[in-house]
């Protein structure tokens, strides 16, 4: 699919393969139902001289006409319901071990992001926060403490195949990991006001030598200050 | 006869405030033709800001962004609330259910004119919303708190006028399609005529029966929520409000366990008028009657364990999510049977199609595409990717509109000439049905690949999203509010034929279809009172082609 953003999550792919395996079983199926619908309606116009079957579909000699369609669809759904648990489970079961922890805001109209740092503790003296950008390393589990102040929002992030409501009054945990170097665009796919539509923010995926490089300037500020207290305690 | 005929109404009684369930029922089907066009004029405006961002819009000006809100939020109320509700359960309901059954009136005449002026009064109190300070509603059709409960941020109550007036006027409606309800089930279960058994009813009348019911169970805790919406809104209470011990997922909860069963609420009176039309015009028995009698009764009872598939993504807990989700699937089956079953009537029929039959048709044929891709949004993993883009709205769309305007307009083509006692124009109806049609995909196809895009909902400006802006992708929006006013120009055909053929169109005979249920077997338009004398009945109503007759059609009511 050329118009489907791409993928760069590990998980992503999992996604794309159930939208995959959906598109072509229920694709096949609708196929096959439109042809013997459009083909019925004008192959059985009314002809002179040729009266309609008195069929009424009420013994199973004739409902097995439609009741064997049926019991496919039901089995494809199975097939459907099987695949979906799996990918479900990839991905909500659980959070992987952290790499990266990140605590996420969302008010109106933009987000905030803590990155916890090296010691993967949040409110702690390393830790950044940045307005509508996310850094972070890649091929790194990520996990994310998503809430929000006001109103509903949700974080959505189209490249990692990501979308999680926030709400007011609640942490939800949640998790990624990026595969590929770049700059993603993150939105918010819950109406949150007038301004719902600005709400942008960008998710910048370093690699480990730019994500330390860029920790470490974020960070100088922060380092000096301490370094200065430390001096200045000493008499 | 009972009382209330002896005495010759004057014009008003008549036509205004009449207990006759056709006067109540033509009422219900206008009021619900004229929101729709309130509510695609509505879609005119939003569309023309989505393709053209910022342009002033011919016919409007310029949109800003909370007009966006508003209109995005009144589009959806109305198209659902005001115009599917009225048309498909008010409308044909009140226009059949008496006719069907071969009874006078429905069970309570005055209760069902209370209904409908209830009914006008919710209409008239939602759009006068529109003209109080602050404007009308913006908070989405599914009002989740705390958005629309911002009372949490201490709006004045004057300031939130529009909102409380939305909640009012949803709450009245409510309250008129419960008394209209209640009369639906009351006629349907006491005032059939003799020998009309319940396997003899015409499917449709089990339709709207079962819908009723599914309204009336779903209905309550909707109003429940919409209490305390209303109170958090106004009295400042904290129902979903976190910092006061409340919780916004609450009232998305009440609101899908109403809001998922009324999407069969609507669905069900549809595929019981396509089913009729079906029938009559391949000239065949109805397939599989209890098949599709069974499988309708199933739906009603799953749709009620399916709603938390509108919150996959809500922050529920991720365990109930497969729950959900496999009840979400498996419900395709029931409609799967009943959608069969209809493609499984036209085989080794004798078909014509006429106007009403290719609307019949065509709602099958575009509602398969809107079916099928809910599968998508029903798996809980795809859902997540899906989830609040334009593929849900390409969607719902997919299903609504062959539904609401595919059967309702081919319910309108095919009773006509019954309850206006004149004839429509059958080639301004062929011409309206496939402008209909063309341009109805051409609006809604591109929204899905928009969706699979990554497009997100009810956004009023795309231009903070550069990979959104893409040449293509702009192009597919353009394409899309193109054919949605081609589509709203192709119903002035609709309006022209009918207006002409009321005031001058052929007189329509008793029975011109030659179908075999009891409305047909009266006058044209029906007179007061309905029947003289009262009908019996003697076999089901899809005698058609019956082997040994002449006739390929055989009334009901013909011993």
């Amino acid at each position: 699919m050329k118009f489907l953003p791409e993928n760069v999550s590990t998980y992503g792919g999992a996604i794309d393969s159930l939208g995959l395996l959906i598109t072509v079983t229920v694709g096949a199926c609708l196929l096959i139902a439109e042809v013997v619908l459009i083909a019925a309606a004008i192959v059985y116009r009314q002809r002179e001289g040729k009266p309609a079957s008195y069929i009424q579909g009420e013994c199973w000699k004739q409902l097995k006409w439609i009741m064997i369609p049926v019991i496919i669809v039901v089995l494809l759904d199975c097939f459907i319901d099987a695949k979906t648990h799996t990918t479900w489970v990839l991905i909500k079961g659980g959070t992987p071990k952290a790499d990266q922890t990140v605590r996420i805001v969302a008010q109106q109209y933009y987000y905030s992001f803590t990155l916890a740092g090296a010691d993967g503790e949040l409110d702690t003296a390393d830790d950044i926060t940045t307005i509508n950008e996310l850094h972070v390393p890649v091929d790194a589990n990520v996990i994310f403490e998503l809430e929000a102040k006001d109103m509903l929002h949700s974080l959505w992030v189209p490249a990692l195949r990501l979308k999680q409501d926030a709400l007011p009054g609640r942490t939800i945990t949640g998790w990624f990991n990026a595969t590929t170097p770049g700059e993603y665009e993150i939105a918010c796919a819950e109406l949150c006001g007038v301004g719902h539509s600005a709400m942008r923010a960008t998710l910048l995926v370093h690699t480990t030598d730019s994500f330390d490089r860029w920790q470490a300037e974020e960070l100088a500020p922060v380092t000096s200050a301490i370094e200065q207290n430390a001096t200045g305690a000493t008499p | 006869m009972s009382t209330h005929h002896a005495a010759k109404p004057g014009f008003l009684g008549r036509y205004v405030f009449s207990t006759d369930h056709k006067v109540i029922g033509l009422q219900y089907l206008i009021t619900g033709v004229l929101m729709a066009f309130i509510g695609g004029y509505l879609a005119y405006v939003f569309r023309m800001q989505l393709a053209f961002p910022g342009n002033s819009i011919p016919g409007f000006g310029e949109l800003v962004p909370q007009q966006y809100n508003t209109f995005v939020t009144m589009h959806g109320t109305i198209m659902i609330f005001w115009v599917a509700m009225p048309v498909l359960l008010a409308g044909f309901g009140n226009l059949l259910i008496p006719l069907m059954v071969g009874t006078e009136d429905m069970a309570f005449p005055t209760l069902n004119m209370l209904s409908y002026w209830v009914f006008f009064l919710s209409t008239v109190v939602l759009l006068g919303s529109f003209f109080v300070p602050g404007s009308a509603f913006a908070g989405g059709w599914t009002a989740y708190p705390p958005l629309s409960a911002d009372g949490y941020v201490g709006t004045p109550f004057w300031d939130g006028l529009g909102g409380h007036l939305w909640i009012l006027a949803v709450a009245l409606e409510f309250v008129a399609f419960l008394m209209g309800g209640i009369n639906f089930l009351v006629t349907t279960i006491n005032m059939r005529a003799p020998g009309m058994k319940w396997r003899r009813m015409p499917i449709i009348l089990w339709m709207l029966v079962i819908a009723v019911l599914t309204f009336v169970f779903a209905v309550g805790p909707l109003i429940a929520g919409a209490v305390m919406l209303l109170l958090d809104r106004t009295l400042h209470t904290g129902f979903y409000n976190p910092a006061a011990g409340g919780d916004p997922i609450l009232f998305q909860h009440l609101f899908w366990f109403f809001g998922h069963p009324e999407v069969y609420v609507l669905l069900l009176p549809s595929l019981g008028i396509i089913c009729e039309i079906i029938s009559v015009f391949s000239r065949k028995p109805l397939f599989g009657y209890r098949a599709i009698l069974y499988s309708t009764i199933v739906a009603g009872v799953l749709s009620f364990v399916v709603w938390a598939h509108h919150q996959f993504i809500a922050g529920i807990d991720p365990r109930m999510s497969s729950f959900f989700s496999i009840t979400t699937i498996m419900i395709s089956i029931p409609f799967a049977i009943v959608i069969f079953a209809c493609i499984a009537t036209l085989w080794r029929g004798s078909i014509r199609l006429t106007t009403p039959m290719l609307f019949a048709l065509g709602a099958i044929a575009e509602f398969l595409i809107g079916g099928v891709t809910g599968i998508y949004l029903g798996s809980s993993a795809l859902d997540i990717y899906a989830h609040d883009t334009y593929f849900v709205v390409a969607h719902f769309h997919y299903t609504l509109i062959p539904v609401v305007f595919f059967g309702g307009l081919a319910g309108i083509y095919f009773w006509f000439p019954k309850f206006v006692g004149r004839t429509t124009n059958e080639l301004l109806g062929k011409v309206h049905f496939w402008l209909t049609t063309i341009s109805f995909n051409c609006a809604f196809l591109p929204l899905f690949i928009l969706g699979i895009a990554g497009q997100h909902r009810r956004v009023f400006d795309y231009s903070a999203f550069p990979s959104l802006m893409a040449g293509e992708l702009t192009m597919l929006r353009q394409i899309a509010t193109y054919a949605v006013i081609v589509m709203l120009a192709a119903q002035i055909l609709f309006v022209v034929n009918v207006v002409i053929s009321f005031l001058r169109g052929p007189k329509a005979e008793n029975n011109p279809w030659q179908a075999n249920t009891l409305e047909w077997s009266v006058a044209s338009p029906p007179p007061h009172g309905n029947f003289d004398p009262y009908p019996a009945v003697y076999r089901g109503a899809y005698e058609y082609s019956a082997p040994g007759r002449s006739e390929d059609w055989w009334p009901q009511d013909a011993p």
